[in-house]
Order: structure tokens, then C-alpha cells, then sequence
């Protein structure tokens, strides 16, 4: 593990070293190569390591995870069975090493589960391996239908929270520090009672400092009286999202004393009724003002910008990416948002249902969206799909972001009306080639790429602190995926952990721009994005070849408006930024 | 010198015997031509007091008795036109003609006769030689119009007989080749007139079915005013009554006054009329006014109307698809089956409703058995296609697409589905310049065509080209203004144009539309039922 160093606004440095016995295989090994001795005494050995790895390992097993989603799978086929797997990267007890929230789904009237559901907290050992300690933490019982997970710090105290959405009940847990949890719903005033709420998202959008919370809600949906009954092929199969009536969105403002009022009414977002899912919190059009993406099934997707005085003017219509060209409100599941192309302002993915396409729009300083779909080649790679978690990454570490999907269907009997469209997809992985363009690489990408699951939610983090960034998704009635990145470290980077002190401690909402002789890399602490899941919030930057000595610096403009320079960072080693005192 | 004298007398006798005979020949003769024209007269009386059949025998034996006499042939002629006897009546007038070639009436009639006969290039050459010895003969201009009319050169027509007016008003077949003619000229000011005089006459044996015509005339031609007066003119007991009705109705239908044509039909259904069509019809109506059950029980009717009518059967069966009720449409579908087994359009049927339950082999199986049946079938190769995209197997739809267009050249339908998969295609980017050609194709074979307009328009505004993309838009609305997808685009192009408050207009037509397209008769897709 690279030190991890430590910079205060004072300019105080500290640094923490592992000890040898943290030391991992991998590791050793790359640190010989690093010194020139590794292709000397083992050329053999570092052309396998060069050539057999594939681009993930699937690590599951080996970092011990055994937990399993339970999804309340019944004959009456409510759709929220199969729509759940909420995930989180977070680092809960501050040990500088990402743990795994995993929220379980629940029951339904006639799907029980034989043994108590638990949601599943484990702790990352920091060699590979991890621990179940949600019990320990207050965190495993399954209180309502599971659905999402948004983490961050909500009260500046240090300690990331927990919210987490479902049906009929969100509840927000309340990190104590001490590696336990309270549920504090209650008391917040967060319960979105009698909801089914999806994906949700933190963000300051009136920049006092304090996170707000916005939640995604889906659809009218009651255990109550019978199902909608629908067929495929005489098979009884989930019903189209269409029977299913919309709902609005819900916001919540933080008022920075542990409670939070709904603002839903004012904010002007109890009017945009609709099956709301993925949510991504980005400055799109960058005045400094966290904006949002709301991507929507069968509804039309929302672009809603903040107008700084607590409202949102919805500009789907104007940047073209509420419907498709015929007017068609597409199955928006998941979102996330990163500068794809370079130009310093963040584009878009939204992933869709088979024959859709994912879809790219690539932000233009004016309206509309390109919507770069087919030239990217994103329409071909995603063709066949249905996709839920998505999120941007740099996996390679070259500086260009690339792409991972992961895909389910919900048509147990879809192959019998597609060939080509499978009931269990196989997740996707597309390497940004620069010009916008995307290829997929899934074939390289380890075995999981070529496994087909019905994938959910999707997180992305360096759990590793290898300064390459993994991944982990969720399965409907299944055990997560969790993967390590085994070729970004081949290249050079940085990693930003922003801490605010005027603005919200989490920095999210943060814009972070580095600078090198040939490129601008602009990066974003985004508030929620992907599908129902949280991610780790340290900014990655791939440097490509850039040789280790090389010093960079980093503009970051914080959420609350104001600009810092970092200055001479060392790069492939994470630092920690802490905002500028007011002068 | 005796035998000189003999020979003298012989010769006188001889003379004298010849000159008896002659003159016996001659007073013959003329007692022949004398009875000839004994009968004629006779004939001719004997007609005008309405006795055809004798008096047709008497000039049979006027012509028998003097063949050589052309009028008595065209006397003939006359009564057995009145007879009906057309082809009987063309004999004896082309006699009278071939006797007498210069007599410029018996041309005329002859013309009149082939009028009647449908000999239209033979009337023209008679009346033609009439009109250039006596240019202005009212009788042979009224004639050579009725036989435009016929030949469908309808300006010539109604220029001819609007020149002749009074003497084509006097008489209900005359009135409606004028109608009909200026109808079809798209000289609709001009039917005034023609409106007056039919109102006038409204009573008068012989015209109320003139009205009918033109009614339904009127509404072919798309003019609903006149239609509309007009048919207020027929009286209650005109047995063609219901048919203009209908035809009204129909036109009403589609500029869209629905709830007018469905007023009408059920006034007519008050009045006692048994109609497979007018069933149809008011079904359509209340389809459109979003009444399935209503439309259903319509439909019903027109088949109990029309049991053995396969196209009554193929309104019920779409809609029943539509409101969920796949198998009562099956039901149907069989049904007609069963009575026409070898028509191919209940195998497209029940194409269509396997390929809507996601049964795509037995799609497949029925649509290739429509084609079986009838090679002239387009819509079963397109639905064999159709199956093919739905499946998202687009190279085999492009394939079948192409396919139907070699067999198909002139069907609009083809080119548009092979643009519209090649356009949803990952790689649509490189296939637009043959999806463009595809579509243009489809425009010059079917300028109507509403979706051949809006590609055309959607590829243009995807290339910033405003203005071009603004005249498809409008073209294709034009065809179908309900199209929700069309408003939708109009409303993308005026914002990009600036134009706010006309973007904000058609988004909300649009928002009207989509609801009634995705909530008026919607049901769960991929075969699934209401509960």
C-alpha cells in the first residue's frame, strides 16, 4: 500500500505506513517490478502477471462474502421483486480501507424467507478479505421492502451515514463513530412513509454547508388486495412499469440540527410526477450550483437545474434528453454523469431496456445534448440489454473515462421471444478510446464479464487503495459480485479525498481540475449516481504514463463556491485535502 | 315476206310483254313500297301509343318489304332501343348509317346507340362526322359529352354538357354525367346551380335516385357541403337513400366529424337500415370516440349483416386485440377461417394476433400461409418481416423487407419498414443515405404517405436542416394529423429554433395525443390480459 498522505490547510503533513505483514502477493510483487528486479530474476513470472490477468478478478469468494439477496420472489410477481439491490463503498469506520453495505430486499405476501432477512455491513481487513459485522453495527435488521443506499455525512461530524430507501419506509441510520449505527428516521424526519422509494442522492443544493437530500420515488405500489396479473407466453411474468402509476420526487432539507423538512412542494418537484429511479447530483452547467439527473422509466428523464433560490426548472425538453426522437419516454434505470470527452463538462449515461440502448448524451456548453448513443458506440455494446448500475471509471488509469454496465432482465421466458436477448445478461465493460468512442472490452475483462446475472445495483471504489478503482454489484436473490481492478496501477495516478470544513464535510459537490502539459482532467464529488447504490467518494485520476516523479496540482473549486490549489502533489499515492479556512 | 311480219310481232309481243312485266315489276313495287310504307307509319304509331312489340314487327316488315330504304331501318333502330335491344338497335342504325352515310341523323342515333353500348370510340367518331357537318348540334354536343364523361376526360365533358345545360337538366342520367364531370374537374363552384335544379325536381320520378348519385358523387369527390345538401334533398323512400348516406357518412368519418357520421348512421339504422357497411362504419366511429364495447356490438351486427364477408371480420379482430381480449379475437379469426378458408387475409389475422402474443413461429406459420394462398398478399410478407424486427432480428427483417420490395415494387410499405429498421439500427449512422433513397421512394409512390414524411423529416433535423425538415413535418401531418411522434417533432425543431411559445404548443398536442395512444384503449403488452 502506498503511504497515505495527509495534507492539512496548515500545511501540517502526517504520514501512516502498513505494516510488511499488510503486505499482499500482488503487492510484493510490484513493488520488485517497480524497482527493476522483478523482469530480471523473473521474467517468466512478470510476462504471466503481465498477460494472464484479466482486466477483474472476481473476488467474492476469496474476500469472503456469502451474503445473499432475498428478494421476496412470490406467484403474485410484484415488480418491486425484482427492482432491489441497493449497494454502498463507504468507509464506515474510518480506517482509511472501503467496506461493503449490502441491503437486503424483503418479504412479500406470499414470498417468505425461511431464516431472518439482514442487511450485510462488511468490513474491509484490508487484505483482501472481509467481515459481516452488521449485527454489531445495529445495521441488520431488514426494517422495510429494501431498495437503495446513499451514503455520506450528514451531519459533518466525520462518520458517514446511512440512508436507505424501499417501500413503504426510507430509514436513515446515524453513524455513532464507535462502529455502530442508530436509526434516526424518526427524529430526521425522513420516513417517506407509504412510498416505494428507489435511488436517492446527497447534495447541498442551497450550499449552507448541510446535506439535502433528495429521493427517487417510483411507482403507487400496496401488498394489499391482488396483483396485476400479467403473461408472457402463458408464463405469469412481471407487469410493463406502465400499470404501475408514478410518483413524485421527494426533497428534503437539511436544517443542521439532525432534522430535515421536505421542501417537495417548494422546491416545485412534487409536481413532476413519474417512475423516478437513478439519481445523479453533478453542476451541469456549471454556475457552482449542484444540479440533478433523474433518470425515469417510462417517464420522461429530468434534467433539473438549481435556480439557487431552492426551486428547479426541469430542462429535459431543452438539452433532448427526456424522451427519445419519437417522443418515447425510454426505461431509464440507472445514471451517472463524468466528462467523458475531455471539454471540462460532464456528460451523461442512462441505462434503458433491451432495444433501447444505453445511452450517452455528451453535455455541450448550449442546449440541446449531443445524444452520442450510436457514434460511440454504446447502441451496438448495449443493444440486447437491460441495465441497471452504470458508472463512469477510469479502469486503466489513461486519463479517459471509461464505462461499466451491468445488466438483468425481468422476463424469466425473454429468450424464447429474443434469441438474443437473455434473461441472465452479462455486465459490460467499455474502454473510452478517445473521440468519444467506446469499445467493449467485456471479452478481457475477467470472468465475470462473461457470466450472466440479474444485476442490479453497481458500486465502484478502490477498495484495495491500490489507486485502481473495483467494483461490486448486487444480484436479484443472489450474492454480490465483488471484483478488484488488476491494470490500473500499470499506469500512474492520484487520489483526491476532499474534506469540507464550510462546506458539507463530504465535499460532494465538489469540482476538482488537474492539469497536465497535454490534458485537462476535470472530476466531480457527484451526489448518488448508478442505481440504488453509493460510492466511494475519492476522486481518481488516471495520469497514463506520466513518470512517478512528476508533481502535479489541482484546482478544486468546493461546493460552497470557493477555489484552492493543491499544489505539488506526488502522484500514484491518495492524498487527503482539507478545505481552506475562511481568511 | 311473211316471216318479217312474224319476227316484227314477235318482237312487238315481246316488247309489249317486256314492258307488262316491267310495268307489273313496277306496279309491284310499288304496292311493295307502298305496304312498306304502310307498315312504317303503322310502326310508328303503334310505338308512340307505347305497343313496342307490334310495332317493332311492323317495321321489321317495312325493312323486309323496302331493305333498301334507310330511314325504315332507323325507325327500326329506335324501337328497339326502346325495347332495349342494343345490340338489335346497332344493327339496323349502322344499316340505316351504311344506306344512307351523309344522313347526320341517323349517325347521331347510331352514337347514341354505342353510347348505351359502351362503344365510347365508336360514338365519338359517329358524333364527331355529326358535329362537322352541323357544328352546334345541341343533340350530338350533349351526346359527346355523356361519352367524355365516360372516357373519364372530364373538363371535355363538363364543358360540353354545361353548353348544352337545359337540355341536360331535362333529364336525371344527363344531370349526373354533368355533376359527376364538374366533380371530377374540381369545379366545384359550378354544382350550385345543379343543386338548385335537382331541389327543384327532388319529387319528380326518376330524380331522387339522380340526387343519390350525386350525393355520393359529392362525397367522393371529398365536398362535404354539397354532399351534405344534397342528401337532405333524397326523399325517405329512395331505396338508394341508405348507400348516399353511408357514402356521407364516410366522408364525415374522415375529415374527422366523427360524432356527426355516427349521428347519421344511426339515423339511418332508426330508419330500418340493414347495412354490413353502414355496421363498419358506425364501429369506426365509436372506435375513434374510444367506446370499444359500443364498436364491438357494431361490429357484430355487420357480420350477422354480411355472415359470410371476410373483410367485416377484420375491424373486430384488431380491436379485440387492442382492449386485451386475445382469445374472443381468435375466436373470430377462426371463424373466419372457416368460412373462407382459402382467403389468405384471415391467415395475416392470425398472424397478426400470434406475433401480438409474442408467438412468433406461429406468426410465421400463419403469415407464410396467407402467402401461400395468395402471392399477391403484401401484408403477409410484411408481417413475416415484422416478426423479424419485433424479434430483434433486424438483418433478417432488412432481408424480407428487400424481398417484398422486388415482388412489391409499387407498395409504399416496404421501402418505409426497410428505412425505419435500417434507422434503429446500432449503426444507423452509416445507413442513412440508403435509408434516405428508401424513403423518397416511398414518398413518390405514396405522397400521402404520413411516416415516409416524418423519417424524411426526423433525417433532416438530424442534419440541422430546419427548413426541409419543417416541409416533411408539415407534409406528414398533413396525412395524418394525429400522429402524437410528428407534434413531438415539430415541438424539438421550434425549440431549436427559437420558437418557445409554438415548441410549447405542439409539446402539449403532443401530450394529448400520447395519452390517447398509450391510455385510451391500452392493455399490458407481451400477451398479457386485464385481469
Amino acid at each position: 500500500m502506498k503511504p497515505y498522505c495527509i495534507l492539512r490547510g496548515d500545511s501540517g503533513v502526517g504520514f501512516s505506513l502498513p505494516s510488511s505483514s499488510d503486505w499482499s502477493r500482488r503487492e510484493f510483487l510490484g513493488a520488485m517490478s517497480a524497482a527493476g528486479i522483478a523482469q530480471f530474476l523473473y521474467p517468466r513470472m512478470a510476462s504471466i502477471e503481465a498477460t494472464a490477468k484479466p482486466l477483474f478478478s472476481d473476488v467474492t469468494q476469496e474476500a469472503g462474502i456469502t451474503w445473499r439477496q432475498f428478494n421476496g420472489a412470490s406467484p403474485d410477481r410484484y415488480l418491486i421483486e425484482t427492482m432491489g439491490g441497493g449497494v454502498a463503498l463507504f468507509d464506515f469506520d474510518n480506517d482509511g480501507w472501503l467496506d461493503i453495505f449490502l441491503l437486503n430486499g424483503g418479504e412479500t405476501p406470499r414470498g417468505r424467507s425461511e431464516r431472518p432477512l439482514q442487511n450485510a455491513l462488511y468490513r474491509n481487513l484490508g487484505n483482501g478479505k472481509f467481515v459481516d459485522v452488521a449485527t454489531e453495527a445495529g445495521l441488520h435488521p431488514v426494517k422495510n421492502y429494501g431498495m437503495g443506499v446513499a451514503v455520506a455525512d450528514f451531519d459533518n461530524d466525520g462518520h458517514e451515514d446511512i440512508f436507505v430507501t424501499g417501500f413503504p419506509n426510507c430509514t436513515l441510520y446515524h453513524n455513532n463513530g464507535n462502529g455502530t449505527f442508530t436509526d434516526v428516521t424518526a427524529d430526521a424526519g425522513l420516513q417517506n412513509h407509504g412510498r416505494w422509494a428507489s435511488g436517492a442522492a446527497w447534495f447541498d443544493y442551497d450550499r449552507d454547508g448541510f446535506l439535502d437530500l433528495v429521493v427517487c420515488n417510483y411507482a403507487e405500489l400496496s401488498f394489499e388486495g391482488a396483483a396485476p396479473k400479467c403473461e408472457t407466453l402463458n408464463v405469469r411474468t412481471y407487469c410493463e412499469q406502465r400499470l404501475y402509476k408514478g410518483m413524485p420526487l421527494t426533497i428534503y432539507h437539511n436544517n443542521r440540527n439532525g432534522t430535515f423538512t421536505d421542501v417537495s412542494r417548494s422546491s416545485g418537484l412534487d409536481l413532476l410526477v413519474g417512475r423516478a429511479l437513478g439519481v445523479v447530483a453533478i453542476d451541469f452547467d456549471d454556475d457552482g450550483w449542484p444540479d440533478l439527473f433523474v433518470a425515469r422509466d417510462a417517464s420522461p428523464n429530468l434534467l433539473l437545474l438549481n435556480r439557487h433560490d431552492g426551486t428547479f426548472a426541469d430542462a429535459g425538453l431543452d438539452a433532448e434528453i427526456a424522451f427519445d426522437r419519437n417522443g418515447n419516454a425510454r426505461a431509464g434505470m440507472g445514471v451517472d454523469a463524468g466528462d467523458v470527452n475531455g471539454d471540462g463538462r460532464p456528460d451523461v449515461v442512462v441505462t434503458n431496456f433491451n432495444f433501447e440502448f444505453h445511452s450517452l448524451f455528451l453535455n455541450r456548453r448550449a442546449f440541446p445534448f449531443d445524444d452520442w448513443t450510436r457514434p460511440s458506440h454504446l447502441a451496438g455494446a448495449t443493444r440486447p440489454n437491460v441495465g441497471w448500475g452504470t458508472h463512469f471509471l477510469d479502469y486503466d488509469n489513461d486519463g479517459l473515462l471509461d464505462l461499466m454496465i451491468v445488466n438483468g432482465h425481468i422476463v424469466e421466458v425473454i429468450e424464447q421471444l429474443h434469441p438474443q436477448v437473455k434473461f441472465k445478461e452479462q455486465p459490460l465493460l467499455l474502454h473510452n478510446s478517445g473521440n468519444s468512442e467506446f469499445e467493449d472490452v467485456s471479452s478481457k475483462a475477467g470472468s465475470a464479464f462473461s457470466r450472466g446475472y440479474l444485476a442490479r445495483g453497481l458500486s465502484i471504489g478502490d477498495w484495495d487503495n491500490d489507486g485502481s478503482p473495483d467494483a461490486i454489484f448486487t444480484c436479484i436473490g443472489d450474492r454480490p459480485v465483488l471484483l478488484r481492478n488488476n491494470v490500473g496501477r500499470q499506469n500512474s495516478w492520484i487520489g483526491i479525498g476532499l474534506v469540507g470544513a464550510r462546506s458539507n464535510r463530504d465535499a460532494i459537490g465538489a469540482k476538482l481540475t488537474l492539469r497536465t502539459a497535454d490534458r485537462k482532467l476535470v472530476r466531480w464529488v457527484t451526489g448518488g449516481g448508478s442505481y440504488l447504490s453509493s460510492h466511494d467518494k475519492r476522486v481518481l485520476f488516471g495520469l497514463g504514463n506520466l513518470p512517478s516523479s512528476h508533481r502535479v496540482e489541482i484546482e478544486i473549486v468546493w461546493p460552497n463556491g470557493t477555489t484552492q490549489m493543491a499544489t505539488s502533489l506526488e502522484i500514484n499515492r491518495y492524498h487527503r485535502i482539507t478545505e481552506q479556512a475562511a481568511k | 315476206m311473211a316471216h318479217t311480219g312474224s319476227l316484227q310481232r314477235i318482237r312487238r309481243i315481246g316488247g309489249q310483254w317486256l314492258i307488262a312485266v316491267l310495268l307489273t315489276l313496277l306496279s309491284n313495287q310499288s304496292v311493295r313500297a307502298q305496304k312498306a310504307q304502310d307498315h312504317s307509319a303503322l310502326g310508328i304509331s303503334l310505338a308512340k301509343a307505347g305497343k313496342l312489340a307490334e310495332a317493332e314487327s311492323e317495321l321489321q316488315q317495312a325493312t323486309h318489304g323496302a331493305p333498301g330504304v334507310a330511314l325504315y331501318r332507323a325507325q327500326l333502330g329506335s324501337i328497339l332501343g326502346l325495347e332495349g335491344k342494343w345490340n338489335e338497335a346497332l344493327a339496323s342504325f349502322q344499316k340505316a348509317v351504311e344506306l344512307a352515310p351523309t344522313n347526320i341523323s341517323f349517325r347521331r342515333e347510331t352514337a347514341a346507340v354505342q353510347w348505351q353500348l359502351g362503344l365510347m370510340s365508336s360514338a365519338e367518331k359517329n358524333l364527331r362526322y355529326v358535329l362537322a357537318k352541323s357544328p352546334g348540334d345541341p343533340g350530338s354536343v350533349l351526346l359527346l359529352g355523356m361519352v367524355n364523361e365516360k372516357l373519364g376526360r372530364y373538363e371535355t365533358a363538363a364543358g360540353l354538357l354545361d353548353s348544352q345545360f337545359d337540355l341536360v337538366i331535362s333529364q336525371p342520367d344527363r344531370t349526373v354525367a354533368l355533376f359527376h364531370s364538374l366533380v371530377r374537374s374540381g369545379q366545384l363552384s359550378k354544382l350550385a346551380k345543379i343543386v338548385d335544379v335537382l331541389r327543384l325536381r327532388r319529387n319528380d320520378p326518376g330524380w331522387p335516385s339522380a340526387i343519390s348519385r350525386c350525393t355520393q358523387i359529392a362525397a367522393s369527390g371529398s365536398d362535404l357541403e354539397t354532399a351534405k345538401s344534397l342528401f337532405a334533398l333524397i326523399p325517405l323512400n329512395e331505396p338508394t337513400r341508405p348507400t348516399a348516406g353511408i357514402q356521407l357518412a364516410t366522408l364525415q368519418y374522415n375529415v374527422g366529424q366523427v360524432s356527426d357520421a355516427k349521428e347519421l348512421l344511426l339515423q339511418l339504422v332508426e330508419q330500418g337500415v340493414v347495412s354490413a357497411d353502414l355496421q363498419l362504419l358506425l364501429g369506426n366511429c365509436y372506435e375513434t370516440e374510444r367506446q370499444p364495447s359500443l364498436a364491438l356490438q357494431a361490429y357484430r351486427r355487420a357480420i350477422e349483416a354480411e355472415p359470410t364477408r371476410v373483410d367485416s371480420y377484420q375491424d373486430p379482430i384488431a380491436l379485440l386485440v387492442n382492449v386485451g381480449k386475445s382469445s374472443d379475437a381468435l375466436e373470430l379469426v377462426n371463424h373466419a377461417i372457416r368460412i373462407a378458408p382459402d382467403d389468405a387475409r384471415p391467415w395475416v389475422w392470425k398472424g397478426n394476433l400470434s406475433l401480438r402474443k409474442n408467438e412468433y413461429k406461429d406468426a410465421i406459420a400463419s403469415y407464410t400461409h396467407a402467402s401461400e394462398l395468395d402471392r399477391s398478399n403484401a401484408d403477409a410478407i410484411l408481417g413475416i418481416a415484422t416478426v423479424h424486427f419485433v424479434a430483434g432480428q433486424n438483418a433478417a427483417a432488412i432481408n424480407q423487407y428487400r424481398a417484398g420490395m422486388v415482388r412489391f415494387p409499387n407498395d409504399a410499405r416496404f421501402y418505409i419498414a426497410c428505412a425505419e429498421t435500417l434507422l434503429a439500427s446500432p449503426d444507423s449512422l452509416k445507413l442513412q443515405r440508403e435509408a434516405e433513397d428508401l424513403l423518397r421512394k416511398a414518398a413518390k409512390l405514396n405522397p400521402q404517405s404520413a411516416e415516409a414524411h416524418y423519417q424524411l423529416g426526423q433525417l433532416a433535423l438530424q442534419r440541422g436542416l430546419f427548413k426541409e425538415a419543417a416541409a416533411e413535418f408539415a407534409q406528414s401531418l398533413q396525412s395524418d394529423p394525429n400522429q402524437s411522434k410528428a407534434h413531438f417533432a415539430m415541438s424539438v425543431l421550434y425549440r431549436r429554433t427559437g420558437r418557445a411559445d409554438d415548441a410549447r404548443h405542439e409539446f402539449e398536442i403532443y401530450q394529448r395525443l400520447k395519452q390517447a395512444e398509450e391510455g385510451g384503449m391500452a392493455t399490458p403488452t407481451k400477451g398479457e390480459e386485464k385481469p
